[in-house]
């Protein structure tokens, strides 16, 4: 693999690593940098000594463990209905009918819509006046508005906040799934279909085991970022339903604490370091399964 | 056509027509919503069409204060990531591209590493700095950062885009005279220029949509997500929605420009893994 | 303006693989010599050191007696036909045969002179303006050997230029790049893994074998006088055939046994061969050099036929010798059945014999 690389590649000795090192340059000051200095600011205080004080207050203070609940509350839910809507959808356009690329592209919108403004299209929705409770009204099935977003009724508010980020990153996960049906060979479809395997039988025997490695991909890239759900809550339901990342801006940006929001930011990273892990060994080890 | 085929045909339409309408009804919602005149967002019960529509909430919104500084804002700090990006990434992934060394899965590999760590992590200690370094609050600051987050993208991106133009071009241009720089400016750059253009709109969206970061390294030059952000809890709901549908109009139309280049992004993206 | 390639001692390697071993080579100035040789035996690597493409590990590359093996390409006096064609497809047919010049700096009506003349050589001249996607592959072909020729190159090298073409157009261009060369007069060096083109085209053919040199000789020399075992099975069609065979001497007359039938030998080999009396030889003869008889008789060896297929201009048998299969080439009008026992007559002068242990011919003339 790597003659043959090194056959079809160039093998200029230097220019390559000069062509890096603006990013390896980069990489270290905007990255790994801040990496470090998000640990020190975590672990020692101004004085400079180690100390555990800032992830003790993290922990006693009363939002931590609802942040934390929901964070991983939202991410449970959020990402696997995201992976089945993706993955209809991405073999809906890719059933190949007459306009599917339009689809497509339709499908893809919400890829250009950040989170912030994801938030605030769902509260135009989900509001006291919004347009659901109009819609509601006008079928004659309430007379007054339901309060979806209240601190009286933290589960709808909370279906409120999964509404809004399964529309906004459902996307995403669709063009990955799309990407790597694309990759699959015709030969194998044409061949399961010789074999008899036709519709569900297709999918289920031949098309997600191919999509596998798609698969996950999607889902820890979703899970990460499913973890750092911020905007969308804070936009949609304020300080109602806290979450680790929002705790991690409230801290900095209010309280002017940067050691409890790095605390924030380094149990984010720890959480999703584990995420990652977890899946690839689950994943892997069904893999194994499969193949021996 | 038989009838199984026929009902077959329907049901596929009827759930991509479904789907569509469920990706498209939010966006038409919050374009509404924008051109309602004020008074009518508050009212009960509310038609879903306003009476008529009007400018008067986006004038409101463009005229309240610090709005237009942070549009331009948001301009700015994206133009600019858009080329430290670029500046930065591109030969990158040209190197990706085109050469084999050591290190160059390690490099990949790293580079797609970065994007997993949460903004915060970034973002908060970077703040702390930017202090020491006179950057804090200022555009150029916030574009560096963005610059950060942007750049594993940047560099798959390229490498894509580079990996698509045939290294026999470049290898004919040396044979007929051109240095290994002029083989690269005369042929390879311009066949990779239009693939080049969507990583920037691509980047530039990046830009322009974030916020987290935004928010935590500015106090007075803020961009748009950030001022959006910072005022929400004091904004009447008229303000709020002129401001997403805002945010969404260069960002949609970005995305449409370079739709055919989203599946080459993603698609190398996860090819990588 | 046709200058000799000498490569001394050149090596290169990609990781732990050596592609070229350490290799000496002359490219006389107006010789056409082919590369020659199955995919990965290194003889596109050895065209792109001589291109300057790749730079070489060890040894030495001159062009026209200058040391060119530091030089970039562009300042090597050579020009290349890659593959691909590699036109370039954001510039006109114009453009891109005009490319290497305007690098050159050559004043602007001595370029369009110079490209006018080399598309009316090549009859591209009609398909100035247009651009490459608006050709076919053989017209792309044509287009990347006028660029190439446009630059008055002391060398031309060429990689696999017809392998994309499909075999029709192979064959015209095949004849046309002879024709062209003869007119032209470069240097030129040629990489193909198609012996035919390489019998067809070649002054001399390097037959290549994991990064060395294994003959390099003239067509004729090349396909009637193998230098090994390997050269005879990879050049021509049928590949030749090769049988176990034992020197053995009676009464001061030297034969060759196969099984238990004896060949004989060229006179003039004899002396040599008395020496090896009991040795085992790997005989090796091409299928048009075998007289087939319908009957096995005195003097012819007997043989069964497996597969008979007609090609043609020639009936091509496939028949079995004792363990051995051979490939025998006659007349189409020989009325022969599959299950058939047929005798064959191996013709005299054409025999090669290869050691059995180096695989190499022995040294008998």
């Amino acid at each position: 693999m790597n003659t043959r690389l090194r056959q079809v590649l160039g093998t200029d000795t230097f220019l390559p690593y000069w062509l890096l090192l603006p990013t390896l340059i980069f990489i270290g000051i905007f990255f790994l940098m801040p990496l470090f200095n998000a640990v020190i600011l975590a672990f020692r205080s101004d004085e400079g000594v180690f100390t555990l004080e800032y992830f003790q207050r993290m922990v006693g203070d009363v939002r931590f463990i609802e942040a934390l609940k929901y964070t991983f509350f939202l991410a449970l839910t959020i990402v696997p209905i995201q992976v089945i809507t993706a993955l209809a959808m991405a073999l809906l356009v890719n059933a190949g009918f007459r306009g599917s690329r339009f689809f497509l592209y339709i499908f893809a919108l919400p890829l250009g819509i950040s989170d912030l403004a994801a938030g605030l299209i769902w509260l135009s929705i989900f509001t006291q006046h919004g347009f659901l409770n109009s819609i509601l009204y006008s079928l004659g099935i309430i007379d007054k508005p339901i309060y979806y977003i209240s601190y009286q009724n933290i589960g709808l508010t909370f279906l409120a906040v999964v509404a809004a980020e399964h529309w906004r990153a459902t996307a995403i996960v669709m063009v990955i799934l799309v990407a790597g049906l694309q990759m699959i060979s015709k030969d194998y479809l044409e061949a399961a279909e010789v074999l008899g395997a036709r519709g569900w039988k297709k999918i289920w025997y031949v098309i997600l085991p191919l999509l596998k490695p798609s698969l996950q991909s999607a889902l820890i890239i979703r899970t990460i970022f499913a973890l750092q759900t911020f905007a969308v809550v804070l936009a949609l339901a304020g300080d109602i339903i806290p979450v680790l990342a929002g705790e991690a801006y409230f801290w900095h940006f209010f309280y002017r604490n940067s050691h409890i929001a790095s605390a924030y930011a380094v149990l984010l990273m720890v959480i999703s370091i584990g995420m990652t892990w977890f899946y690839l060994k689950f994943l892997k080890s069904r893999m194994e399964v499969i193949r021996g | 056509m038989s009838f199984p085929q026929l009902l077959r045909r329907t049901l596929l339409y009827m759930a991509v027509l479904t789907f569509a309408l469920w990706v498209l009804v939010p966006i038409f919602f919050i374009g509404i919503s924008s051109f309602t005149p004020r008074n009518e967002i508050y009212l009960w019960p509310k038609s879903i069409i306003p009476s008529h529509f009007s400018l008067d909430t986006m004038r409101f919104f463009l005229n309240s204060y610090g709005v237009l500084t942070s549009l331009l804002n948001s301009v700015w700090v994206a133009l600019l990531t858009l080329a430290f990006t670029l500046a930065v990434g591109a030969p990158a992934g040209y190197a990706v591209a085109r050469f084999y060394f050591r290190g160059r899965e390690g490099f990949r590999l790293g580079i797609l590493i970065t994007r997993m760590f949460p903004t915060a992590l970034l973002a908060v200690p970077l703040a702390v700095t930017f202090i020491k370094w006179g950057l804090y609050d200022t555009l150029i600051g916030v574009a560096l950062i963005h610059t950060a987050m942007a750049l594993p993208f940047a560099v798959i991106i390229t490498t894509g885009i580079f990996m698509g133009v045939p290294k026999d071009l470049e290898e004919a241009a040396m044979t007929l005279g051109c240095s290994r720089f002029g083989a690269f400016a005369r042929v390879a750059l311009p066949l990779a220029l239009p693939g080049l253009a969507a990583a920037a709109m691509f980047t530039f969206v990046i830009s322009w949509n974030e916020v987290f970061a935004a928010t935590i390294l500015t106090v007075h030059n803020r961009t748009l997500p950030a001022h959006i952000l910072t005022t929400i809890q004091a904004s009447p709901l008229y303000f709020r929605f002129a401001g997403g549908f805002f945010m969404i109009l260069p960002a949609l139309f970005f995305m449409f420009l370079i739709r055919r280049y989203l599946f080459h992004m993603w698609g190398g993206a996860t090819a990588e893994r | 303006m046709a200058a000799e390639i000498r490569l001394e001692k050149v090596r290169k390697t990609f990781g732990k693989v050596v592609a070229v071993k350490d290799m000496d080579l002359v490219v006389e100035p107006k010789e056409f010599l082919v590369l020659l040789g199955p995919s990965g035996c290194g003889k596109t690597t050895t065209l792109r050191c001589i291109a300057g493409l790749e730079r070489v590990d060890q040894g030495k590359v001159f062009i026209g007696g200058r040391d060119v093996t530091a030089l970039a390409p562009s300042k090597r006096g050579i020009a290349m036909v890659f593959q691909s064609y590699a036109v370039f497809p954001h510039m006109t047919v114009a453009q891109n045969i005009a490319f290497g010049l305007r690098m050159r700096h050559t004043p602007k009506e001595e370029i369009k002179k110079a490209v006018k003349e080399v598309a009316e050589l090549l009859q591209i001249d009609e398909l100035l303006d247009r651009y490459p996607s608006q050709l076919s592959g053989g017209q792309r072909q044509r287009v990347a050997v006028a660029r190439a020729l446009v630059m008055r190159p002391e060398v031309l090298l060429m990689d696999e230029p017809l392998s994309n073409l499909d075999a029709l157009l192979r064959l015209q261009m095949r004849a046309e790049l002879k024709k062209l060369h003869r007119e032209v007069g470069t240097t030129t060096v040629y990489v193909t893994h198609d012996q035919i083109e390489a019998l067809s085209l070649g002054d001399r053919i390097a037959v290549m074998r994991e990064g060395e040199i294994v003959q390099l000789d003239t067509p004729n020399e090349v396909y009637d006088k193998p230098a090994s075992v390997f050269v005879g099975g990879f050049i021509g069609t049928p590949p030749m055939n090769f049988l176990r065979a034992e020197v053995k001497s009676t009464d001061g007359e030297v034969y060759l046994a196969v099984g238990d039938f004896s060949v004989e030998v060229h006179e003039e080999w004899q002396g040599k061969l008395k020496d090896m009396a009991g040795k085992s030889l790997i005989l090796g003869i091409r299928a048009e050099n075998i007289e087939v008889r319908s009957t096995p008789g005195e003097g012819a060896l007997p043989a069964q036929v497996v597969v008979s297929e007609p090609l043609g201009s020639q009936q091509l048998l496939t028949v079995q010798v004792g363990s051995d299969v051979l490939k025998v080439a006659t007349s189409p009008d020989l009325a022969i059945r599959p299950g058939q026992t047929i005798g064959l007559v191996l013709t005299k002068g054409k025999i090669r014999l290869f050691d059995e242990a180096t695989q190499k011919a022995l040294k008998l003339d």
